[in-house]
């Protein structure tokens, strides 16, 4: 059949045209196509990381499969549908801040890190769920210092998924070589520092002490490094929440500034390079320890558990033999006795959301027992209610260190979960950074450093200074 | 004389093009839609205080002009500038105009299977996906990377990117960005015409001489596109660094882009992103405008 040179281009465009709207529909409408399918109950939607939390992509895609046919199964006539967003932690909340800006794509469920819990619910992109978890049994499983990371004044947030915490990884054939005894509790700062140096006396090559600093990896390095100093400095508020403005200079913070500066000016601290590293973890936990190449390394609760095998690197069996865990201690080893940040991910529901109750149905199955250690043991979080973290499934999945981390984590300390955290975490974080490159920097002149710095992100409204 | 009836001129029919309109219709609306409407929108936003998250989320306001007033007293912004300028005028305005023009001269001469090998190499490089770049020039750099066992003999545990990020990230950016100028300079080289250098060779200019007086000043209006092509690419460059670095560490390779990046989607400041974007936006308009008068004085 002939058709017109017109004719032809005419219809060439039109397809084009009809294909471009065919991907660009379905997208667009996505969380608000999956209300409508359901003819019984209702649908709900819940957004989460596919490629973040979890040790491997595979795991989520399992995880949340089994997730929707219990739930499905439970509650049946309703659906559940999936929303999986890849990338890093970041990328999800920015695509979810995106989804939220429109009530048609606001999915019902998030589950989420904490840090941006504050700031989420002062868009009022959030639905407090203080009736929900008041007449929930599970709640009070949690320790004080959970409830708190997603309770900002007399709201409750978000539901916690499981934390992170941090303690002293330290290498016992080292430490014995040096003539100290293990296990090793150091009580102090100064009694950290006379052990590293010990350590590195006695024992030719080896590096003192690996923790993250600087500016790669934000938040993250933040958490794993000097926040946990600050937390246990002598003025360790970060944020004051009856002012509602952030310390920008406080004794606690030029202390923990002069424990760098000491620790990086007698050489305890390992070649900045490995320090600053934009590397993974990976390199730390199968490459590093297993060779020894540093006597302490300020780790993470799942750094033992990537000694497993299946999770991505040489599994090392013998590694209770070498390294043991020790709480990082308060600086002049005042109460608590221990310090740790802790930091972690948290179940929240839309503002928006029509089906609220259904929802929160939704997070105490993901909260029971088998689903919520499932989920910690292979995303390496400490599950967030006692009876959870005390469980043998979860304590026994990476002996002896997961009770070990248990124990410091009722002295944790959330960071502020307010808006203005991650400018907080840029300021501190170059601060860390030039501490550790530059033995030159005095404490002094990194907390001149960190209050300018911080002051200019965060706004000279919002900051204040602690005696 | 007979008078031989001239045809009245046809005039032009004042119909509506409505054929063409149809045919441009689709594409006009793609841009409209995907081009038009954010640029509007965007130099909006730069003028507000919205953010992606927190108390202004929703509900934002237009604040006038304090976003480039915060500007003024930002020191990360300044910081970003200064590196966009070493970073544009490092790795692209120089390095990669610098090295694409002597890829290209040496081309002219090489023999023929080696002139192929070269370009391929150099094209294979440019056209490969800008994150691919970036992972090849972080393991190329890292301590144990390629660089560091190739000057260090042994183990000289140095990490290029914290020892020179910058020094990396534009040779990175050279190396992928060199073919670019390479091609356009190979173009420019073929139209020199061969009777202007035979004629520079039997008045004794050597090559240096020929270089310098006869094939410079020729291709001029091609080291001026070069310049203006290169400019506004590496500009508005992300992936690369941000694929490398993330703009760190401590900040020494975060250029404008990605300061506009942090400021935008870790901090959720779109009003204030978006004004930088737009600062970026009109950097970029003034570098070309000085380069097309610096063209049309030439021509």
């Amino acid at each position: 059949m002939y058709r017109s040179p017109l004719a032809r281009k005419l219809t060439t465009s039109l397809t084009a045209a009809a294909v471009l709207l065919a991907i660009a529909i379905p997208g667009a409408t996505r969380a608000s196509s999956t209300r409508s399918h359901s003819h019984a109950g209702a649908t709900i939607s819940v957004v989460y990381s596919a490629s973040y939390l979890f040790d491997a992509d595979p795991q989520a895609t399992a995880f949340w499969g089994s997730i929707k046919q219990q739930f499905e199964k439970r509650y049946p006539g309703n659906h559940l549908t999936l929303i999986p967003e890849p990338g890093l932690d970041v990328d999800e909340l920015n695509k979810i801040n995106l989804m939220l800006r429109l009530p048609q794509t606001t999915p019902d469920v998030l589950s989420i890190p904490t840090y941006p819990i504050g700031s989420m619910s002062q868009s009022g992109f959030l639905a407090p769920l203080n009736s929900y978890v008041s007449k929930w049994s599970a709640w009070k499983q949690f320790p004080a210092s959970v409830r708190a990371e997603n309770t900002i004044g007399h709201n409750v947030w978000g539901v916690n998924t499981g934390n992170n915490d941090f303690g002293l990884l330290y290498s016992m054939p080292l430490f014995r070589k040096a003539g100290i005894k293990v296990p090793w509790h150091p009580r102090t700062w100064n009694a950290v520092l006379s052990a590293l140096a010990k350590v590195k006396a006695h024992n030719h090559g080896v590096y003192g002490m690996q923790i993250r600093v600087g500016s790669a990896n934000g938040y993250a390095t933040t958490l794993k490094g000097i926040a946990n100093w600050v937390v246990g400095s002598r003025q360790p508020t970060i944020y004051d929440y009856k002012t509602h403005k952030w310390v920008v200079r406080s004794p606690g913070l030029l202390d923990t500034f002069k424990f760098f500066h000491t620790a990086v000016a007698r050489g305890l601290i390992g070649p900045a390079n490995d320090q600053t590293m934009l590397k993974p973890t990976g390199n730390i936990v199968w490459d590093w320890m297993p060779h020894q190449k540093y006597a302490v390394v300020v780790g993470g609760n799942w750094y033992p558990g990537l000694w497993l095998p299946g999770q991505g690197g040489t599994p090392w069996p013998g590694a209770k033999k070498v390294y043991s865990v020790a709480p990082i201690p308060t600086e002049n080893g005042q109460k608590p006795g221990s310090a740790t940040a802790i930091g972690g991910w948290a179940y929240a529901i839309t503002k928006n959301s029509p089906h609220k109750a259904l929802a929160w149905k939704l997070i105490q199955l993901l909260e029971q027992s088998g689903n919520s250690i499932k989920l910690a043991n292979q995303s390496g979080v400490i599950p967030p209610a006692k009876s959870d973290f005390s469980a043998k499934s979860f304590i026994n999945f990476a002996p002896p260190y997961n009770a070990a981390y248990n124990r410091f984590i009722k002295n944790g300390v959330s960071l502020p979960n307010m808006p203005g955290i991650l400018k907080w975490e840029q300021a501190i974080n170059d601060v860390s950074g030039n501490l550790i490159t530059n033995s030159h920097l005095t404490a002094q002149q990194a907390q001149n450093q960190f209050a300018t710095e911080a002051t200019q992100l965060i706004g000279s409204r919002y900051v204040e200074t602690k005696k | 004389m007979s008078s031989v009836p001239v045809a009245a001129p046809v005039r032009p029919r004042s119909r509506w093009p409505w054929a063409s309109m149809i045919l441009v219709l689709p594409a006009t609306a793609l841009m409209v839609i995907f081009f038009l409407v954010p640029m509007v929108l965007a130099a909006y936003l730069a003028f507000t205080n919205q953010e992606l998250e927190g108390p202004h989320a929703i509900h934002y306001q237009i604040i006038g002009l304090a976003n480039f007033s915060k500007m003024a007293s930002d020191f990360y912004f300044k910081n970003s500038l200064w590196l966009t300028v070493i970073f544009v005028g490092g790795s692209a305005v120089v390095g990669q105009t610098v090295f694409g023009l002597i890829l290209a001269l040496l081309q002219e001469r090489a023999l023929r299977w080696l002139r192929l090998a070269v370009a391929s190499i150099a094209i294979t490089a440019w056209v490969m996906p800008e994150i691919s770049a970036a992972v090849i020039w972080y393991a190329f750099g890292q301590n144990g990377g390629t660089l560091d066992t190739l000057l260090g003999p042994g183990h000289s545990d140095l990490n290029w990117f914290s020892t020179a990020p910058m020094l990396i990230v534009c040779s990175a950016n050279v190396w992928r960005g060199s073919a670019f100028s390479m091609l356009i300079f190979g173009a420019g080289l073929r139209n020199v015409p061969d009777e202007v250098k035979e004629s520079a060779v039997l008045d004794g200019a050597n090559a240096w001489q020929r270089l310098i007086h006869i094939i410079l000043p020729i291709i001029r209006p091609t080291i001026v596109t070069n310049l203006i092509l290169v400019t506004i690419g590496n500009l508005a460059d992300f992936t690369l660094i941000y694929g490398m670095t993330q703009g760190g560490p401590n900040n020494e390779t975060m250029t404008l882009p990605i300061y506009m990046y942090i400021q935008s989607f870790n901090f959720y400041e779109i009003g204030y992103g978006t004004a930088i974007a737009l600062v970026l936006i009109v950097i970029g308009a003034i570098a070309s405008f000085l380069y097309v008068q610096l063209l049309r004085s030439e021509i």
